[in-house]
């Protein structure tokens, strides 16, 4: 072998490398910040500590699943923290029917929801923020309407805190549903001729529906999806929280689009997948469960959840330069 | 027939505001008055000035879910500086503060490429924590008994308000019918690949309209709390929906290159005779809230369907033409 060729081999490997790193980059922080806190606190890796880091934002991860389908399409849901109140609501309402009748009338309630919104902007092609947001005061005022403003309580029954309270095999039971409804949706997106095409409707509309692809209903499907699986997330926060107050679930938005943007799912739409949700959900848990940990205030909390949002999309879009650079 | 549908469908919003003010005359008969029609105007102020600015920027194709919390930001800067630096000092440097998000908005969006939308989201969520962390998560009480003219002040019997409502409003129609600032941002709106390659330094100008906007929701915030002498953290949750609602009902299109502040007053007093048939009817505030919701997503399903209507009419008009 030559010189030359050594030169072209070490240099594509390091090439190569390169490109490893600056696509798994967000990996390397979360590891960066695992092994930080390791030696920051003592509390910190125990099994007891992990499970409970998950179990705060296991809600947060089931509506990120929905929101990185809808970002994939080129889309944002700003409605999604408000569909979840409003099924939440409806579950408690409806509760003296039993526990199956509540949990098919949360969803149905999110399905509606989601279609709602996935009519406006997959057919009528308006446009998604203002739809959206639109939507959120609706169905917002929707579950003030039918809760009339007061504080509801889930019935303490064993089955409706099952999900949110118990464990199997010492593995708490919301983390298994969580890591289900992950492995779905992400099968759906890579696997299914559906998840494929909505990936080409987001990167570029006009090249999949002159390619044959229906885009309007695979945008509105995504929007179905997302209010289904914000149905299924009340479900599980009934089940972890039984008070429900309308409004509590606002916050919930800005964390669960921080977690989608985090883990680099692109709002110019047609990139990411649930695996990297994942690990935005992994380093958003990590950062919250240190900052409870650290018992920095809750004002402070939300100016550093700010900032990271901030700081992890201009990292996305440096990052985005240097692939492009060593393509 | 079709130039009344047409003529109805131009002026949908002048005809808006005709109706609900008759429905209200007839309800309350206080109601068509020289002093209650400025009252809409004089509550609506707040929410006037940033839609002027934010209708700057919507035609430039951006975007500023921020002015909520720059207006809430920089009362709180303002009313707490009151004490050490003095009157003129403390609004001084609470509009700089609040124009400074504004710069900060720009640059993310130009310098850092980051979506208008995201960047804006994160600087809402940050100074809405620096105003909680500065105030301890509790208001804080103005202490110069002069700062309250520069919002509850009178001259000619109305608000003086009014006034800065008006100047705004001129000061933008100006720049932006006469001024290379305006011109600019219809073209950067309108095409920014074109805007650029035809020599318009796109960066540069986007920035300004960030600025803009963002000045716009300080000087709300000066009066806002001047209004009520108080500075809070939790003022303007959702004032960026109305604000945005208000110019997009005034006919500024979200996809940038169209628009203009006579579309966005006529927005404005139909937000502002809403809220006051609200009143007037007597309609409950959760319901209240359904109305808005309502309201917002009309206009924009109106929006989509007209605009699309429009570019339907013209491609046919060009394909009878090539035929």
């Amino acid at each position: 072998m030559s010189d030359a060729d050594t030169t072209i081999k070490s240099t594509s490997v390091k090439r190569g490398f390169i490109k490893f790193f600056y696509s798994q980059a967000m990996l390397f922080i979360l590891i960066i910040l695992f092994v930080i806190m390791i030696f920051v606190s003592d509390n910190f890796f125990t099994l007891n500590n992990i499970y409970n880091l998950f179990r705060h934002v296991a809600i947060l991860g089931v509506m990120a699943c929905g929101m990185t389908l809808v970002i994939i399409g080129k889309g944002i849901d700003l409605s999604a923290a408000a569909i979840l109140g409003l099924s939440a609501v409806s579950f408690v309402m409806i509760q003296q029917y039993g526990y199956a009748v509540s949990v098919a009338v949360a969803i149905a309630v999110g399905v509606v929801c989601g279609f709602i919104n996935g009519y406006f902007i997959g057919k009528v092609k308006a446009n998604f923020i203002i739809v959206t947001l639109a939507t959120g005061i609706l169905f917002t005022a929707t579950s003030l309407i039918i809760s009339e403003g007061r504080n509801l309580t889930a019935r303490p029954l064993l089955v409706f805190s099952y999900i949110g309270s118990s464990s199997v095999f010492g593995f708490p039971v919301i983390i298994i549903f969580l890591i289900i409804i992950m492995i779905i949706t992400g099968i759906l997106l890579q696997k299914t001729i559906a998840g494929r095409r909505l990936y080409a409707a987001g990167l570029n509309d006009k090249a999949a529906l002159v390619s044959g692809i229906n885009t309007s209903n695979i945008i509105m499907g995504t929007y179905v999806l997302n209010g289904l699986i914000c149905g299924i997330a009340a479900v599980v926060m009934t089940s972890r929280i039984p008070r429900i107050r309308v409004g509590q679930t606002a916050p919930y938005l800005f964390d669960v689009i921080t977690i989608v943007v985090l883990g680099g799912t692109a709002l110019t739409g047609g990139m990411g997948g649930i695996y990297k949700t994942a690990i935005g959900l992994a380093i958003f848990g990590i950062v919250n469960n240190s900052m409870a940990i650290l018992s920095i205030p809750y004002e402070y909390q939300q100016l550093i959840k700010g900032i990271i949002l901030i700081l992890a999309v201009l990292y996305d879009e440096f990052n985005r330069r240097k692939r492009l650079l060593y393509q | 027939m079709k130039k009344i549908t047409n003529f109805i469908i131009d002026q949908k919003l002048i005809i808006i505001i005709i109706v609900l003010i008759i429905a209200l005359s007839v309800e309350d008969k206080s109601f068509f008055t020289v002093k209650s029609l400025a009252s809409i105007l004089e509550h609506a102020t707040i929410i006037g000035i940033m839609a002027a600015g934010m209708t700057v920027l919507l035609i430039s194709g951006s975007f500023d879910l921020s002015v909520g919390s720059v207006m809430a930001f920089t009362g709180i800067i303002t009313i707490m500086l009151q004490k050490p630096l003095g009157l003129f000092l403390s609004v001084l440097i609470g509009l700089i503060a609040g124009t400074m998000v504004g710069v900060i908005n720009g640059l993310l969006v130009v310098k850092g490429r980051i979506n208008a939308f995201i960047a804006t989201l994160g600087t809402m969520v940050i100074f809405k924590g620096f105003g909680l962390a500065l105030t301890g998560s509790s208001p804080v009480k103005g202490t110069i008994a002069a700062y309250q003219f520069i919002g509850q002040g009178q001259v000619f019997g109305v608000d003086i308000t009014l006034f800065y409502l008006i100047a705004i409003f001129i000061i933008v129609w100006y720049l932006l019918k006469y001024t290379k600032f305006g011109r600019n941002d219809y073209a950067i709106g309108g095409n920014i690949l074109s805007a650029r390659l035809s020599g318009i330094n796109v960066n540069l100008y986007t920035l300004y309209y960030f600025v803009f906007c963002a000045f716009t929701a300080a000087v709300s915030g000066i009066i806002l709390s001047s209004r009520v002498n108080t500075g809070n953290a939790v003022f303007g949750d959702t004032t960026n929906l109305t604000v945005i609602a208000a110019a997009v009902l005034g006919g500024t299109s979200l996809f940038g290159g169209k628009g203009g502040v006579i579309g966005t007053i006529q927005g404005v007093i139909i937000l502002g005779l809403i809220e006051r048939a609200m009143v007037v009817f007597n309609v409950d505030t959760n319901y209240q809230l359904l109305v808005r919701g309502i309201i917002i997503l009309f206009v924009v399903v109106t929006d989509a369907v007209t605009s699309r209507r429009k570019k339907l009419d013209i491609e046919k008009g060009v394909m009878e033409k090539g035929a």
